[in-house]
C-alpha cells in the first residue's frame, strides 16, 4: 500500500516535469538536421531503493540500460537484485536472488523536432535464479478438535530458477538534456520455472510474486537514466 | 495521450490487489479425516450400525465429543496433526439412561507435509497406521482393522470396527 501511494505521488510530477522538458526543447536552433541522438542510456530503477528503505521486509536494486539502434526502436535490457519476505495467513517464505531482463523497446511517440520523450512498448525475456526459504508454516485443517501446528524449522530451497517473457508499457520523458524519467508498467507471463520438492515459487526477483491459478505477473518501474549520446542522425 | 495511459496505469494497478490466492477455498482437499466403518463381526462383509455411539477424546483436560450419541454405520474423525498418536473413546449405547460400554483405541501414524497452495499452505497425511483397541473386561468391539495403511484422502474407509 505504501508502495502504491509512493508510485501515484510520484505520477503527480511526470506531467510537470514533461511540460517543463517542452518549453526547454521548443526554443531550440531553427536550422537542426541532425536531431535524433543515438547512444547508450543507462539508469537505475528508483522504486526499489526507495522501498527497501521503507520497507523492513524487502530490499533490491535494479539497473537498466538501452541503445537505440533506428528511429524507433532500442535494444533494452535490466539487471537486479531482490529480496523479499512473503508473509501469508499460513506460511512464511523469503525469497533472494537475482534476474536479467534482456529484449527490445518500441517507441510510440512522434516526437516534435528536438524532443526525446518516448511512449515505450516493450518486449523482454527474463530469467530469474534464486534461493527460497521456507521459514514456517501451518498444517491447514477442517478440524477444529485438536489446536492447529505450525512447523517452525526452517528449509532452504537453493539453485531455483524462473523464465517468463514480459510485455513492458510505459512513458520516458526528458526532464534536462540527456536526463530521462520513466514510469513502466509489466504484465510477465511465466514459461517455466523450476519449482522446489512440495512447494512452489511464491516470490521470482524480478517477476515478482507468483499466482496460485495462473501463469501472469504484473510489477512496475519507476526508473531514471542518462543517455550518453554517441552520435545523431 | 500521455494522460490516457497514465490512467490506464492506475487503472491497472488498482485491480491487482484482491485475490483467490489470498482465501483457503472450502474445496480443496486439506487435512483427510481417518474414515471410519463398522460392520458384523459374526457376518463380515455387512455394515453394522452401532446404537448411540459416543466417541470423544482428551484435549487438555477437557473431553471433546465429535460424535454425541448417534446411530450410525461409518464416521469420520480427525486426527492429531501435532503428534504421531491420537486417542480416542468409543462409547456404545450411550444415551440418557445409559452410560454405556466404552472402548478405548490408540490410533498411531507417521506425519508427513504436503504443500496445497498459497493460502492453504501445507495439509498432514498419515502413514503406517494402525489402531489398537485396549483390552478390558467387557469389550464390545471385537476385532479392528486397518484398510488403508496411508491416510490421504476421505474417499474409501481406512479402519474397519467389527462388533
Amino acid at each position: 500500500m505504501k508502495l502504491t501511494l509512493l508510485f501515484f505521488i510520484s505520477l503527480f510530477f511526470l506531467p510537470y516535469l514533461s511540460l517543463k522538458a517542452q518549453e526547454e526543447n521548443t526554443i531550440i536552433n531553427d536550422t537542426v538536421v541532425k536531431n535524433n541522438k543515438y547512444g547508450l542510456r543507462l539508469g537505475f530503477d528508483l522504486s526499489k531503493p526507495l522501498r527497501s528503505l521503507l520497507d523492513d521486509e524487502y530490499s533490491g536494486f535494479e539497473i537498466m540500460g538501452d541503445f537505440r539502434i533506428s528511429h524507433r526502436f532500442f535494444i533494452a535490457a535490466e539487471l537486479g537484485n531482490e529480496k523479499d519476505y512473503q508473509s501469508e495467513s499460513n506460511l512464511e517464505t523469503s525469497t533472494k536472488g537475482s534476474y536479467i531482463k534482456i529484449g527490445a523497446d518500441f517507441n510510440a511517440y512522434n516526437n516534435w523536432l528536438g524532443m526525446n520523450n518516448a511512449i515505450v512498448t516493450g518486449l523482454r525475456y527474463g530469467f530469474s535464479a534464486f534461493d527460497q526459504e521456507l521459514m514456517s508454516y501451518g498444517i491447514y485443517t477442517g478440524d477444529t478438535t485438536f489446536p492447529g501446528t505450525t512447523i517452525t524449522e526452517p528449509i532452504e530451497y537453493n539453485g531455483l530458477t524462473a523464465h517468463w517473457i514480459e510485455f513492458v508499457f510505459g512513458v520516458k520523458t526528458e526532464v534536462y538534456t540527456n536526463l530521462f524519467l520513466s514510469v513502466q508498467l509489466q504484465l510477465k507471463h511465466l514459461i517455466t520455472e523450476e519449482k522446489p520438492d512440495n512447494f512452489d515459487n511464491l516470490y521470482i526477483p524480478g517477476f515478482n510474486r507468483t499466482y496460485d491459478f495462473s501463469e501472469f505477473g504484473v510489477g512496475f518501474g519507476y526508473g531514471v537514466s542518462y543517455l550518453i549520446p554517441v552520435f545523431k542522425k | 495521450m500521455i494522460k490516457k495511459i497514465i490512467l490506464l496505469l492506475l487503472i491497472s494497478l488498482m485491480t491487482n490487489s484482491c485475490t483467490k490466492d489470498d482465501i483457503c477455498s472450502e474445496g480443496t482437499p486439506t487435512t483427510p479425516f481417518l474414515v471410519i466403518t463398522f460392520k458384523n463381526h459374526d457376518n463380515p462383509l455387512f455394515s453394522k450400525s452401532v446404537t448411540n455411539l459416543t466417541v470423544s477424546t482428551i484435549v487438555d483436560n477437557d473431553t471433546i465429543h465429535l460424535v454425541k450419541s448417534t446411530t450410525t454405520d461409518s464416521i469420520a474423525i480427525p486426527l492429531r496433526t501435532g503428534f504421531d498418536f491420537t486417542d480416542y473413546l468409543f462409547v456404545e449405547n450411550d444415551d440418557n439412561t445409559n452410560s454405556g460400554n466404552t472402548d478405548k483405541i490408540n490410533f498411531n501414524y507417521q506425519r508427513e507435509s504436503v504443500y496445497i497452495n498459497r493460502a492453504c499452505a501445507f495439509k498432514a497425511i498419515y502413514k503406517f497406521l494402525s489402531a489398537d483397541r485396549e483390552t478390558d473386561t467387557e469389550n464390545w468391539i471385537e476385532e479392528i482393522t486397518v484398510n488403508k495403511f496411508t491416510v490421504e484422502n476421505e474417499n474409501e474407509a481406512h479402519v474397519t470396527i467389527f462388533h
